[in-house]
Formats: structure tokens, sequence, C-alpha cells
């Protein structure tokens, strides 16, 4: 699986999503989401970044998944959830 | 259309039964639905039906969206269905929830409690709270529920008394079966379609006069002499047998209820729990049927066996269970004729509801007597 998606990557972050949820596979969804959310995070695109991590989390949840608990504190660190 | 109950509540060797209109008329029938069903504690499914912890069933219970939902500490919990967003129905299909119910449509996000959880993006895009939503003020709405004998209950008003308390005389008389119960998967239910309304069903289950002509075959183990009726004023009515026999298969009979006192022996009996709820208890099975009222001229009806001992449930008793599942299903499948016969015959412009044998239809007097006292 692709870890770190890039801009240039976008393309196939899309084709893995897409795939993904065809097959209803929440972690990999979730796992998308996240690592674009951090990779635009790091370049310092705080809109995107926020918001695909809060897609990260919503899905985190559905699944009952432990990266929930990490994506809330941060979420909720960068005044975007509340406790 | 007028519904004229006067005669109904008059004694027994005197009364009429209900009138044709509670039975073929829309606007009684969306009244009944109300007053009898929504109000009341109302059968709308099996405990087994989600078997797992964060099972979650939807049902449309004469239009009303429920999920029932098993929580993460196995407790049966039932809400309104819907988002309290855009009021979206939240799970379209039985499923297993591991983590939250999800809106499909904005994703508000429900734990199995009921509780809001998340509102993603509520505040504009990534910002996912706002001070005007307040999000322990939004939880699911939770429908009032309970558990007996594998039956769940919901009070969908909210108005009714707590189900102990209505139903404290059926508790107390049957407190003996209230325990575990055992369910066995591949062999254990069935579904039979009614077209007649859903209180036809519960007046022939609930006497045991039409025995010796619908169901000839009990004449020889099981005569109309041994049965007795039963019936408890604006609460349910039934009938008994004294001469339950266990079904053997070369000597082998299912596991016994512990601690049952020597009246289950060879007693058994079936009442109706108003409103909806048919339920026949004996020393080793009990069965519950849920009548879904489809519309006033179609019903489904529900049934499940429920056996008292896991042993049972397993591979060495799977004959005896066929056996069993064949038999309660014949028996069963002989009424249809009988109610649907009835729901013909209430078309008859000149039938005046019926006039009952004072000594054989007490049980249905009294079902009848509950519907005119709610009604009115």
């Amino acid at each position: 699986m692709i870890k770190n998606y890039s801009n240039d990557d976008l393309e196939i972050a899309n084709f893995e999503l897409q795939k993904a949820f065809s097959k209803n596979d929440l972690e990999t969804v979730v796992s998308i989401y996240k690592s674009k959310a951090e990779f635009d995070l790091k370049a310092g695109d705080e809109k995107s970044a926020y918001f695909l991590m809060t897609q990260a989390y919503i899905y985190a949840l559905e699944g009952g998944f432990s990266v929930a608990t990490d994506l809330k504190k941060i979420l909720v660190l960068a005044g975007r959830e509340v406790i | 259309m007028v519904s004229d109950l006067s005669k109904v509540d008059l004694p027994i060797s005197k009364a009429n039964g209900l009138p044709n209109s509670h039975y073929v008329d829309e606007s009684i029938f969306q009244k009944e639905k109300e007053i009898l069903l929504f109000n009341k504690w109302t059968g709308v499914a099996f405990s087994k039906d989600i078997p797992n912890n964060g099972d979650a069933l939807p049902i449309n219970f004469l239009g009303f969206p429920l999920l029932v939902v098993r929580n993460q500490e196995g407790e049966v919990v039932v809400f309104q269905n819907i988002c309290r967003h855009r009021g979206m129905i939240l799970v379209d299909e039985k499923k297993n929830i591991r983590g939250t119910i999800r809106c499909p449509y904005h994703s508000w996000s429900y734990n199995l409690d009921g509780n809001l959880r998340a509102t993603p993006h509520v505040g504009g895009p990534g910002q996912n709270a706002h001070e005007d939503i307040n999000k322990k003020e939004l939880g699911l709405t939770k429908i009032n529920s309970t558990v007996y004998l594998g039956v769940i209950f919901v009070n969908i008003s909210g108005n009714a008394d707590p189900f102990e308390k209505v139903n404290r005389n059926l508790l107390s008389r049957w407190c003996e079966f209230d325990k575990s119960l055992f369910y066995s998967n591949t062999d254990s239910s069935f579904i039979l379609e009614l077209n007649c309304n859903w209180k036809l069903a519960v007046e022939n289950y609930c006497e045991s006069y039409h025995l010796p002509w619908v169901h000839p075959e009990l004449n020889i183990i099981s005569k109309l002499e041994d049965h007795y009726n039963i019936q408890k004023k604006n609460e349910f009515s039934g009938q008994g047998s004294y001469v339950y026999r266990q079904i053997e298969d070369k000597g082998k009979v299912f596991y016994d209820f512990d601690g049952l006192s020597s009246k289950w022996n060879e007693g058994a009996e079936y009442i109706a729990v108003y409103p909806n709820v048919l339920l026949g208890v004996h020393r080793d099975h009990i069965f519950s049927i849920i009548l879904e009222p489809i519309n006033k001229e179609f019903t489904r009806e529900h049934v499940a066996i429920f056996y008292a001992k896991k042993e049972s449930t397993g591979a060495n008793f799977s004959q005896l269970r066929k056996q069993n599942f064949s038999f309660w299903k014949s028996v069963l499948k002989e009424d249809i004729f009988v109610v649907e016969g009835m729901q013909k015959g209430r078309h008859g412009k000149f039938f005046d509801g019926g006039r009952f044998s004072p000594i054989m239809d007490g049980p249905t007097h009294n079902f009848h007597n509950w519907v005119a006292k709610e009604f009115v």
C-alpha cells in the first residue's frame, strides 16, 4: 500500500480510494485519507489537511479502529474538533 | 366509518364481537395502529435476530422506522432509525457495526448507545464543531424497549407504563420460564403470510374451541376437554393444556427448564399478550410469535422456537428439532384458512360481530373488550 501520497500521486490515490470504497475496506480508506492529510499538513496546506483528516477520522470511527483516538487528538489540538 | 362498540363490552352471553369496520376500514386501522400498537408494548423482532454485539437491524413497523441494536455491552437498545440532522434513514439493511453508526448522507456518527460522536465539517470544511450544535442534545431518539421470552418489545409512543408493570400478571404466572433461552439457527424459525387483519390471528390463537375441527389430529392426544381458558382483563387471553407430551425420537427428548414445578410435567400454556405477541410455553421449549400488521387485511406471522437448554440446540438433537419445527409449522399453517376465511367474512355487511359461546369464547371476548376499551 502506498503510504505517502504526494500531489503527483493523486490519480493513484483516487484509484486506490475508489477500490477500497467498492470493497468496503474502511481500513484502507482511513489509511489513504490519513496519508494524504499528513502530506498536506507537511506541505502547509492546512485547509486540505484537516478536511482529509476529518474524512479519515469519521471512517476510523465507523470501523471502530483505534487510530480514531489519535486522529481526534490531532483535530482537537488544531481546534477542529471538541473533546 | 362509524364503529359501534356498544355491544362488545356486554357480558359474554349477550355480547357481539367487534364490528366489521375493525377489520376492513382504513381509518379504523390507522387509529388502531396508534392506540393499540404504538401506544402499547408491541413485539417487533426477536432477540435471536441480533445475536452479536454490534448487530443492527432496521425495521419498518407500520411505517415507523426503528433500529434495533445490540450494543457493545450485549444489551438490546432501540432507536428511531433516522439521523438528527436531516432525518435520513441511518441503516437500511441488517449489518454488524464495529464502531459508529454513520449516516450515509453527511456522516453524522453515533455510537451504539445512540450518542452523537461526530459531526464532520459542521462548522465548515475540516471544522467539526460549531457552538450551536451541542452533540449531547442530539443523540438518537431512544425507543423504550425490553426483551421477554425472546421477543423485543417496544413502546413507540413512550407513554406506556413499564413493561413489568403492564404485564406483571403474566410475568408472575410464567416466572418459571423467564430464563436464558437457546436458539438453533438452522431449524427454528419461519414466517407465514396471512391475508387477514392481525387481530383475527390473535383471536384464533387464544381459544381452544376450534381445535377439534381445525386441528383434528390433536383429538387423540389432546382433546378439547384437556384444555382450559386463560383470560386476564385488559392484559392477555389464551388457553392451557393438561396433556402436553414431549416429542420423542428413539427415547430421546429435549432437556427441560431447570426448577419447573410439577404443573408443567404435562402442562402447556398458549397466551396472546396484547396487542400482537403470541407465546407458548412447555417444559422443554417455548415459541414466540410476532404478528406484524402490514395493512388492514395482511399480516406477517414471524415464528421462533427457543429451547430450554443449549444442548437441545446441538447436532445431536437436529432430528428432534426438525420434528418439533414441522409439528408447529403444520399446526400454525392449519389455522391460515380460518383467519383468512374470517377476514373475507368481514366484508359481509350484515355480519354483526357474531355471538360468542358463553363457555368457550371467553378469551376472544376478553380481547375484544380490551380493544373496545382502548378504542373508546
